[in-house]
């Protein structure tokens, strides 16, 4: 990584940027003024700072970009935007009001309105703290709000769309090596397709290569409402590529017009016209009469 | 020809001229093109020097230098010169230029020809008029200039260098991130 390539690091702060190769680039950079202090190796760009990245037409604007060089080794090391910051590189886009970035801990933050997507996800939050060497970061949201990211399935749902799968979590841990995102903390799922919800203390989110989603696991008092069933468990894995939900732990499923279940485990279809496959030591504790 | 200790401008320079520049708008520097009529005094390897409070803060050299007394009006040609840094152990700002141009006695000297001021190392700004304003410590310009560094080619519209602050302000620059 050439971490003094000033619009290469702002762009790696940006966690889902692309994994297009980050050497031998050059970008070009506008704006109203330029400051450079001689003795800091400060150099501030005041007023419509618009740089572009040549190799891919990526773009950065701000109100401001200051850069700080070694003295020593003339090497890039700190950089920060300001003011309605939009990073724009191919389907990633990333808008902020404030964006650091320390290269002596590759810790680049991202505060006010955070928003990033990649085409195939999205995140909205107040402040990203992110390792752009790792990959890896948080994402927070504002005392007493949430944090929102949306996922899409891989392939289209039965009438042919790929409706998202809106989520809110009061923060968003991001493993990008693992293709993996942590919603924790009153966990809340979305999905358009069926209207179905989700509830629960925390998920995991897997996503494939391409970022669609894969699999979702989910920890901590589950609760789900489908149209025609609900279910509850402590512990549930949705796998997105064979469509199958497996409860575990104190697992409980009722569907309309069937008697409610309970088991230690319950496999069932996503679809919830499909039903229920099996159940381990099931149990059931409701019976539903229909005249 | 050395004058050692020499206050920088005004030994070269006779009193009533100042008036004349002083009160010509920052953009005619440049232009106000003076064709002496004096058979000017010659003078070969000129080395200047001004002291502020005991430290020598600027050192100029020219191979050549036309002085004009009637006219008040001193060329120097083939100049380098040295700004030392105010702070201790702060890098010294060194500047050349083809020719340049005092008038007057109020310390204002005009560069023109091929302009270059060594902001530090591997940092150098380029431009073809530049104005040195000792009243007022800074460098400036209206005219395109160019900042080469080992990272970075910018153009510009127009520079200011506080020599005092070290700061260096260029408007509407264009910045080329260069390839590693």
């Amino acid at each position: 990584m050439k971490s003094h390539h000033l619009f290469l690091s702002v762009l790696l702060a940006t966690f889902l940027c692309s994994s297009a190769p980050v050497y031998a680039e050059s970008a070009k950079i506008t704006s109203d003024k330029m400051l450079v202090d001689k003795e800091t190796n400060i150099m501030k760009l005041l007023g419509n700072v618009f740089a572009l990245r040549q190799a891919t037409g990526g773009t950065l604007r701000a109100e401001e970009l200051e850069l700080t060089r070694s003295k020593e080794t003339d090497q890039l090391t700190y950089g920060k935007a300001e003011g309605k910051v939009v990073l724009h590189e191919e389907l990633d886009i990333v808008l902020c009001e404030y964006l650091n970035f320390d290269d002596s801990s590759k810790i680049a933050i991202l505060q006010g309105d955070v928003f990033v997507t990649t085409g195939e996800i999205f995140l909205k939050g107040h402040k990203l703290r992110y390792n752009y060497e790792e990959e890896k970061g948080r994402l927070y949201a504002k005392s007493q709000g949430e944090t929102e990211a949306s996922f899409y399935r891989e392939k289209p749902d039965k009438n042919g769309n790929r409706m998202p799968i809106n989520a809110w979590a009061k923060e968003i841990i991001i493993n990008r090596p693992l293709g993996k995102l942590t919603l924790q903390g009153g966990v809340r799922i979305l999905d358009e397709s069926d209207g179905s919800t989700m509830n629960a203390e925390r998920m995991d989110v897997y996503l494939n290569k391409d970022e669609s989603l894969k699999e979702i696991v989910a920890d901590g008092n589950f609760q789900m409402e489908q149209p025609g069933r609900s279910a509850k468990s402590n512990r549930a894995i949705l796998d997105y590529i064979t469509e199958i939900i497996t409860l575990t732990g104190n697992a409980y499923l009722k569907e309309v017009g069937e008697a409610a279940v309970q088991s230690q485990r319950i496999e069932m279809h996503m679809d919830s016209e499909k039903g229920m496959l099996k159940g381990e030591d099931k149990k059931q504790v409701t019976v539903e009469l229909e005249f | 020809m050395i004058f050692r200790p020499l206050v920088f401008i005004p030994l070269l320079l006779l009193s009533f001229g100042a008036l004349f520049v002083l009160m010509q708008p920052e953009e005619d520097k440049d232009s106000d093109k003076i064709t002496p009529q004096e058979t000017p005094l010659f003078l070969q390897q000129v080395e200047l020097y001004e002291f502020k409070e005991n430290q020598e803060s600027l050192r100029l050299f020219a191979q050549q230098a036309q002085v004009f007394e009637k006219d008040e009006l001193t060329l120097l040609f083939k100049v380098m010169a040295n700004l030392q840094a105010e702070e201790e152990g702060g890098e010294p700002t060194k500047f050349r230029s083809n020719e340049a141009r005092i008038t007057g006695k109020n310390k204002f000297m005009t560069l023109q020809g091929k302009v270059e001021v060594e902001l530090k190392k591997d940092s150098l700004l380029q431009t073809e008029t530049l104005y040195y304003d000792q009243n007022s410590n800074r460098l400036f310009n209206h005219h395109f200039t160019t900042l080469v560094g080992l990272h970075e080619h910018v153009e510009a519209s127009s520079l200011n260098f506080d020599t005092k602050k070290g700061i260096l302000t260029l408007l509407k620059p264009i910045i080329t991130v260069l390839e590693q």
